[in-house]
């Protein structure tokens, strides 16, 4: 009988401690040193809110750089992946669509769909290679796009760490600015 | 494989050895009541959790009151919890206005969390409140992550001591490793993660309007201080349903390094906190070189399978389920580090990684975690190997065995092995019946061997007490949310009580001085011994459903058949 009255005790003496003292803790801490970081990264106009720059969005037009596919159609609140194997005949099938749609040349990170559903960034590869379309919808040169896209780029952390890469989100933002 | 891959993975392990070792000195320390001087400013709180709930630090307990408590704790941790997530629609912190968990749903998140499984048949951020997320989640992290410490003490305990009946207090040690190790830590790590861009807030959901003018709903929540306590106490369970695939979660190439690093930062310290309380580390160093070798060679494996089984269909190796900011490596080797450990967090999504690196995780969980593996049980699950290793080497050399001067005899060995196939069991067994079951076929999304895989990755990763998944598998059924919650369950509490047990039995043992016929556990014989004894216990009893599933899809992989 004892334990379990010292476990009910305990258990609600921890809950307040771990369960809402650290969290809530932390959350003052951060609102304070990270101010932005903390609140998810956003992006305003004068307007609304126009999305997060972690959060990758869906773009068909043009005149934009497209982000990786999304097996969940860029559904932020309800991310997801296709978790689909190599032996899978859907896969199979959506592959070949992906590649009839951008051409054979197309770089190996537009053709899968990302873990999230909702990866924001893209190969600088890629970027490359979308720049012709993006280029041709805004009157733009592909030198400028190539230019915008390495000011852009994100190497390496440490030089070793994670994948070179461009920010969609940010990238299209910047395009839009330069009309 | 590029340099950059082969740089990165040496460095994980240099960096997570160099930590390991310290941070296991301190742990030896908190163990022995020696707080050291960083934490000891947190001593006031201790006394003040006795003294509100009715505890005394100086009462010892025998092994089954040991275990007694234990259990009736996580029971009420049980409890607690399904109410908090049934009740959640009524309770506050709830901005997006969720309502409760149907009562199997609440009852498999409940279980899984107690026991530090963190398998997921939910998703936090269509199905939970902030409050059922940090009240009853975050607490759960914690508490299942030092219930496992306990249980290392328990073990030391039993070795140490002479021809005594008392093992320990469950109540000390659970509170001492939550306040002086996991806390700080989580601290620390939760604030640098903040910096990097998870977040935490308590924000209804945001309503933005993408560039192109598509109305967008961007989830929030007080993320960050769930996911320290998730990585560090190898729980992995997500605040996101993607879990640390999700941006929010893990935002960059260092979070991603950080996180790794902290899902084996403990496992790997408890080790040589072992060798320090047992006072001699070389006792530690042979079962972390040990652990070392088996780490090594599987990620090895591992890699290789990802970056040379490219379908013949496709162009390259398939990035499907990869975050590109990670890349191949760092999903790869996170795929190993979290099923070594009982972490069961992913940054890629496990089912679509080639399948014999798919077969690497799923090997990882079958021979229980014990690489490194889960915060207290990687290695008391590894002490049950180490206790039927001293036994084979003692049937070589036809002596009695003992461990640390304490004879293994028949009654060790018998719940040893309980502790070792009841998990064994409940997969092979649990995986059988479902593969030829209504409930469990009509969740599967692939045809073909996969399939198999998908079933069988499901029991392993509950009866592992993971929480990893091929997550294509529809898991969130009535029936399958019951059985699932009870291999969990049973498979982590079977295994406790058989290590509390048998340290009941060796603390009441003399000790026996060491002569020239002992075999030394401290040597590097004995590592080999022991990863030969890991190998050929997981190989022969999965052998067979590893060929049916993830070996069978790696040759139709190759030739490019589909289903």
């Amino acid at each position: 009988m004892s334990s379990i009255l010292i476990s009910c005790r305990s258990l609600l003496a921890m809950t307040l401690l771990l369960g809402v003292l650290y969290p809530l803790s932390i959350t003052v801490l951060g609102k304070l040193v990270f101010p932005i970081k903390s609140q998810g990264s956003l992006f305003y106009t004068k307007e609304h809110i126009v999305g997060s720059e972690l959060i990758a969005q869906k773009f068909s037009s043009k005149g934009y750089f497209w982000s990786r596919p999304s097996a969940v159609d860029y559904a932020s609140h309800s991310a997801g992946a296709s978790q689909k194997s190599a032996t899978s005949s859907e896969l199979k099938k959506i592959y070949q669509e992906r590649v009839r749609l951008y051409g054979a040349e197309v770089p190996n990170d537009m053709i899968w769909a990302s873990g999230s559903g909702l990866d924001p960034h893209i190969s600088l590869e890629s970027a490359k290679f979308q720049a012709s379309r993006v280029a041709e919808a805004r009157n733009m040169t592909i030198k400028e796009l190539d230019d915008l896209i390495e000011g852009l780029a994100e190497d390496r952390f440490l030089g070793f760490m994670g994948q070179p890469r461009v920010n969609v989100l940010k990238l299209n933002r910047i395009i839009d600015n330069k009309r | 494989m590029q340099t950059e891959a082969i740089f990165y993975n040496v460095f994980f392990v240099i960096v997570l050895l160099s930590l390991g070792y310290p941070l296991g000195l301190f742990i030896a320390r908190i163990f022995e009541g020696d707080i050291p001087k960083r934490v000891s400013f947190l001593k006031p709180v201790e006394n003040l959790i006795y003294r509100v709930s009715g505890i005394n630090p100086q009462t010892k307990f025998s092994a089954p009151t040991y275990f007694l408590h234990l259990l009736t704790f996580n029971l009420m941790g049980l409890v607690l919890l399904i109410l908090i997530l049934m009740g959640q629609g009524f309770l506050p912190l709830n901005p997006q206005s969720v309502s409760g968990l149907d009562f199997p749903l609440a009852f498999n998140t409940a279980v899984s969390f107690i026991t530090n499984t963190n398998w997921q048949a939910y998703s936090g951020e269509v199905s939970l409140s902030y409050f059922s997320q940090m009240v009853g989640l975050t607490t759960q992290n914690f508490l299942s992550a030092s219930t496992g410490l306990a249980v290392i003490m328990v073990v030391v305990n039993g070795l140490n001591q002479k021809s005594e009946k008392i093992i320990g207090n469950f109540w000390v040690d659970m509170v001492r490793m939550n306040l002086y190790l996991l806390l700080p830590l989580a601290c620390i790590l939760a604030l640098i993660l903040i910096g990097q861009g998870v977040i935490q807030n308590f924000s209804p959901y945001i309503k933005s309007l993408t560039l192109e003018g598509i109305e967008q709903v961007i989830p929030m929540g007080p993320a960050a201080s769930q996911i320290a306590i998730k990585q560090l106490g190898t729980n992995g369970g997500g605040f996101f349903g993607v879990n640390s695939a999700h941006p929010f979660e893990n935002p960059t190439p260092f979070s991603n390094f950080l996180q790794m690093l902290s899902i084996l930062l403990i496992p790997v310290a408890q080790v040589f906190a072992f060798g320090k309380l047992v006072k001699n580390e070389r006792q530690g160093f042979s079962i972390a070189a040990a652990m070392s070798v088996i780490f090594i060679v599987l990620l090895t494996f591992s890699l290789w399978s990802e970056f040379t089984t490219i379908p013949s269909w496709a162009g390259d190796i398939p990035l499907e389920g990869k975050e590109l900011r990670f890349g191949t490596n760092e999903s790869v080797l996170w795929s190993v580090v979290t099923t070594a450990a009982s972490n069961g967090s992913v940054n890629a999504m496990h089912s679509s990684l080639s399948p014999l690196s798919g077969l690497v995780a799923l090997f990882n969980m079958m021979t229980g975690e014990v690489v490194f593996g889960g915060v207290g049980s990687g290695l008391y699950g590894m002490f049950l190997y180490v206790i039927l290793t001293v036994f084979v080497a003692g049937l070589m050399v036809g002596r009695t065995p003992e461990y640390l001067g304490k004879r293994i005899e028949a009654y060790e060995i018998k719940l040893a092995m309980i502790g070792i196939l009841i998990p064994s069991a409940l997969i092979l067994i649990g995986a059988g019946v479902a593969s030829v079951s209504d409930w469990a076929l009509s969740s599967l999304s692939h045809q073909g061997p996969h399939g198999l895989s998908e079933i069988l990755y499901a029991f392993t990763s509950t009866s592992g007490n993971n929480g990893s998944a091929f997550a294509g598998f529809n898991v969130n059924t009535p029936v399958i949310n019951i059985v699932l919650g009870l291999c969990m369950f049973i498979s982590r509490f079977i295994v406790i009580y058989a290590v509390i047990m048998i340290s009941g039995s060796l603390v009441a043992k003399k000790y026996t001085p060491v002569t020239a016929g002992t075999f030394p556990t401290d040597s590097y014989l004995f590592s080999i011994l022991l990863i030969g004894v890991v190998f050929i216990v997981g190989a022969l009893t999965f052998f067979p459903a590893l060929t049916l599933g993830p070996i069978a899809e790696h040759f139709l992989t190759i030739y490019g058949i589909t289903f």
